[in-house]
């Protein structure tokens, strides 16, 4: 079955001109992202991935190109309605500060419904429910400050999905977890990408959080320099192959697939590790 | 949303936010209390004045509506009172003299106010009775007097009064005892103008009394919104007087104008460090939550909700500490002895009580902007 295009990017730019000096941080994007189908946006810094998020977010206005999310064209679209847009169609996860300090963990995910108007005791049960899955059934009553930073990381992800939206974008959100809390927040934020048949982008640096991704796209200079669909590239980017675990350095099929995943890696800023 | 939002704030802020209406208290305490000293001030001074039944006052020219420098001949009452138009009037004499009390108790300095029966000038009673003859010794007293020295209708005072280089004592009856009453920071006693003549403190004690003199002259006119008019017409009519209302007489009191004046001051200045303490409180807050501000319009919280949730929050805590203050000075006041002049007029409460809760939203005012500005690209660290 074919599946339904979400997110659609054309052409899409952003220029900076401040006094005289022009500078392209997004350069003619083109990009889909179907539903169901969760996206790696890597790069160096300064490659465009932030700006690019921050249009799809409708923070940030292109200056070319357009942006289509469930059709709707966010560039035709006034402040206010992008306003409205922003907290119906889309969720966030954000890097750090994160949720709201003086809210509970259920406080925090229920805001997204307060914001819609969409409160009640059935999306307070769902809530619940997504928190409960997100392991968090004994933290639901805590503020942010008693929570660990991974379990801050997933009430923002039960408060970025509780509200269905239709595109979820999350910016760095393992910057500042542990690989175990990073591995853990991830899958889940893929899982329930995948389960709710929603468009899902996530920036990072980091690229072992790739391996959860359908899709990697690399950006260098505002351009998307690569698109990676194959699971098993996939799986090299993110040092997850199966030759990862053989234990001689020796092997050939090693060494071969060291020089592949170099070849890969060269024009991102941080290489998987041990490479 | 925004009450939602501001409420949760300020609960789980607890401690922070009830610090900081503690402050907001402290400012109230001193506002209500300089608000409330002005007016026992003011009112210590005028009181009589201000209660007085009259429309216009008559004073010697160039004295400057003194009560204390002007001098009338009492002939000119007569004059005033065959103006058309003056449907009354009577001579007012001020002076000062002791009330000797028994048992070793400190004398009470009173305004000494001579008058004349059935004509303005003469406060009613509201225990016993007034003044009925011109010649009796017999006076009515200030409230204050009764209540402090125990006095009651048909008592004895003694006044002291020093005449030439003499103090003399002089006994006099209580006929009526009137309500507050204060004339230059003292309550008043009130006897007929032949008495207050003859007991006043002199100068020379040979002075006769069998052509009284009289400090002013209070007006009752037949239609009071002729004032100015009315005025006029007694200034044309009589020679070397000069005329005023009631407020600009209290208001040309030696010190009145000054006293307030100073008040004023202290109360703006009071109400300026309100504004900037509590303008900084908030500033210092929403610099803190900028981060917090750009993640909530991130997720699509609309700027009014930011907004209104901003002012909210500084309105609750406003109305807590103003209320926390106002109880506080409610408790001072019942304590307070009754020599302190501080007075509580329901006007000057609610005067003082209103600008306090608008120090708040206008101390806030810029915080307000800052949450106004926060960009959501923030949340993004762009």
């Amino acid at each position: 079955m074919k599946q339904k295009i979400i997110l659609e990017t054309k052409n899409v730019s952003k220029v900076y001109d401040s006094n005289g000096l022009v500078v392209k941080a997004v350069d003619e994007v083109n990009l889909r992202v179907k539903a169901g189908e969760f996206v790696g946006l890597v790069g160096p810094s300064g490659s465009g991935k932030t700006t690019m998020l921050a249009m799809l977010a409708t923070l940030l206005r292109e200056t070319g190109g357009s942006l289509l999310i469930d059709k709707q064209d966010l560039g035709s679209m006034s402040d206010a309605q992008r306003t409205k847009f922003r907290r119906e169609k889309i969720g966030f996860t954000f890097q750090s500060n994160n949720l709201v300090p003086y809210l509970t963990a259920l406080e925090n995910v229920e805001l997204m419904l307060r914001l819609n108007k969409t409160n009640g005791r059935k999306s307070r049960e769902r809530a619940i429910d997504l928190l409960t899955r997100l392991g968090l059934e004994d933290r639901l009553h805590s503020l942010p400050s008693q929570l660990s930073g991974g379990q801050q990381q997933r009430v923002a992800i039960a408060r970025s999905l509780i509200h269905d939206p239709s595109v979820v974008l999350a910016d760095e959100p393992t910057a500042s977890l542990d690989t175990e809390r990073a591995n853990q927040v991830v899958q889940i934020f893929a899982d329930l990408i995948h389960e709710g048949q929603r468009a899902g982008i996530m920036v990072t640096h980091d690229l072992r959080m790739c391996k959860y991704a359908d899709k990697i796209v690399q950006m260098v200079d505002g351009k998307i320099s690569r698109v990676i669909t194959e699971r098993s590239e996939i799986d090299l980017l993110a040092g997850t192959s199966k030759f990862d675990q053989l234990p001689n350095n020796e092997n050939v099929e090693e060494r071969r697939w060291l020089k592949k995943r170099a070849l890969i890696s060269q024009n991102l800023e941080h290489l998987p590790a041990g490479v | 949303m925004s009450i939602y939002l501001s409420l949760k704030e300020v609960w789980r802020n607890k401690g922070r936010f009830f610090l900081f209406s503690m402050v907001i208290a402290l400012i109230a305490v001193l506002v209500l209390f300089t608000a409330g000293l002005g007016e026992g001030l003011a009112s210590a001074n005028k009181e009589y004045l201000e209660k007085l039944d009259a429309t216009l006052l008559v004073f010697q020219e160039g004295t400057g509506y003194s009560t204390i420098e002007s001098r009338l001949d009492y002939q000119k009452v007569k004059r005033v009172q065959r103006v058309e138009g003056v449907s009354n009037a009577g001579p007012i004499g001020f002076s000062n003299v002791e009330i000797v009390l028994d048992g070793g108790l400190d004398p009470i300095d009173v305004s000494f106010i001579g008058t004349e029966t059935g004509k303005p000038g003469l406060p009613a009673p509201i225990i016993g009775e007034t003044i009925r003859s011109k010649q009796s010794k017999v006076v009515m007293i200030d409230e204050r007097i009764a209540e402090s020295a125990n006095i009651s209708v048909g008592d004895y005072i003694t006044i002291k009064s020093t005449q030439g280089t003499e103090d003399k004592f002089y006994d006099l009856r209580v006929t009526g005892i009137t309500d507050g009453q204060q004339y230059f920071f003292q309550p008043s006693i009130f006897v007929s103008l032949a008495i207050w003549d003859k007991y006043r403190p002199k100068a020379d004690a040979s002075v006769s009394s069998s052509r009284p003199i009289t400090n002013i002259i209070a007006v009752q006119l037949q239609n009071p919104e002729n004032m100015a008019s009315m005025a006029a017409l007694i200034e044309s009519a009589i020679k070397d007087v000069e005329i005023s209302d009631i407020k600009t007489a209290y208001e040309s009191a030696p010190g009145y104008s000054a006293q307030q004046n100073t008040l004023n001051t202290m109360k703006g200045f009071t109400f300026l460090i309100g504004v900037l303490v509590i303008g900084g409180f908030f500033q210092i807050q929403t610099l803190q939550k900028v981060p917090q501000i750009g993640m909530l319009k991130a997720i699509g919280t609309p700027n009014p909700v930011v907004a209104v949730a901003s002012i909210l929050q500084i309105i609750f805590v406003t109305v807590f500490g103003v209320a926390l203050g106002g109880l506080a000075v409610l408790g001072l006041a019942l304590g307070m002895p009754p020599s302190v002049p501080i007075l509580f007029t329901g006007t000057s409460v609610l005067i003082a009580v209103a600008s306090l809760l608008l120090i708040g939203p206008l101390g806030g005012l810029v915080s307000i902007r800052v949450a106004l500005k926060v960009e959501p690209l923030t949340a993004l660290g762009m």
